[in-house]
């Protein structure tokens, strides 16, 4: 069943570093915080895009809960890999 | 009068250039180019049209399109740009948000931004950094409902009244489209790149007739170049607020791994 708590969930993690922190290290204790039902934690447990569209996460806060849990994802889509960018 | 002394389209998104070295390579070739030429044209100021990607428009709060006012701003970071300030433009801003009014646009207005890579890859490439103040405008592709392709049009035509008829004579004015090409993001069809919806756009860009995007339906567009397609529509309104010059494309390439095509187009203004 859709509803917009694991949006609220991942919308505060993207202003707030130290939720992803926290989601790292305990990440029922957030499910908890935000009040997730078990349908909820379990999507977004599983990560796939069929399971977070079930609960209605929208596509591009996906993105962002996929990055952070998984922060190669994030590497990859960086410009890190192009240091002279960063040269004035 | 003011003037638009630059103008062009880009994606704004790089990643690794593992496995596709020779595709990375002409694509940030492409965006340095495009970078150059603007900085070139001495603009006081660069409108940057473009879709926050949920950092700071989000679902707690959906306007259509929405203006930065601020007179600095930090980037947020992501992408691994540093957040470094840079500035903003309130006159040019806020005067848009009054002029756009009594076109029948009623704009949202931030003070708060921390604007993503939408806005600082572009101007990662317009050196020195901070050296043009930006303002940004978000236009909502991301959240339902979409501002239709006509409306878009609309407001374009009026940005460059403002830009013609309000501004300042002997300002100079730098117009970027931020965003696109095909790519289905978190959606079915995921990875799907569309060269053909590509250079369908790149070839109305260039040809002079960026307007002509318009008339893909909001519904169009996503059918044929995914839910990150519809940035195009940032394309279109900075051809129409530059007067829909011809262009030329300056990079191009349909890259799979990187689930996007990346491309960008140079007006000229």
């Amino acid at each position: 069943m859709a509803s917009y708590r694991v949006n609220v969930l991942i919308q505060a993690m993207c202003r707030n570093p130290e939720t992803i922190a926290r989601l790292n290290a305990d990440l029922d204790a957030v499910f908890e915080q935000f009040g997730l039902s078990e349908a909820e934690r379990s999507a977004l447990r599983d990560g796939s895009m069929e399971a977070m569209r079930s609960v209605g996460a929208h596509p591009i806060l996906q993105m962002h809960w996929l990055m952070a849990r998984q922060p190669q994802i994030m590497e990859q889509m960086s410009i890190l890999e192009y240091p002279g960018l960063l040269e004035e | 009068m003011a003037r638009v002394v630059s103008a062009y389209a880009t994606s704004h998104i790089l990643f690794s250039p593992r496995g596709v070295e020779r595709q990375a390579s002409n694509v940030v070739q492409g965006m340095q180019e495009l970078g150059k030429r603007a900085a070139a044209a001495r603009p006081d100021v660069a409108l940057i049209i473009v879709s926050d990607h949920m950092f700071n428009v989000n679902l707690s709060v959906q306007p259509p399109f929405l203006v930065g006012v601020a007179d600095q701003y930090t980037g947020f970071g992501d992408m691994g740009i540093p957040p470094r300030p840079f500035r903003g433009h309130r006159n040019f801003a806020e005067g848009l948000v009054r002029y756009a009014a009594t076109r029948g646009f009623d704009l949202a207005k931030a003070e708060e931004l921390r604007p993503d890579h939408g806005i600082t890859l572009p101007l990662l490439f317009i050196r020195p950094w901070g050296a043009v103040p930006a303002v940004p405008l978000y236009v909502n592709i991301n959240m339902e409902p979409v501002p239709s392709s006509a409306r878009c049009h609309a407001f374009a035509e009026a940005i460059r009244d403002y830009i013609r008829d309000e501004r300042p004579p002997n300002e100079r004015v730098a117009l970027v489209g931020s965003g696109g090409l095909s790519h289905w993001l978190r959606i079915p069809n995921m990875g799907h790149v569309s060269p053909e919806f590509d250079e369908e756009i790149i070839g109305l860009m260039t040809a002079g007739h960026g307007a002509r995007i318009a008339q893909l339906s909001t519904a169009d567009i996503l059918r044929r170049g995914g839910n990150g397609g519809l940035e195009v529509l940032n394309w279109m309104m900075a051809a129409v607020a530059a007067g829909e010059p011809p262009g030329e494309r300056v990079y191009y390439e349909p890259i799979p791994q990187w689930q996007t095509g990346m491309g960008g187009v140079a007006l000229a203004v």
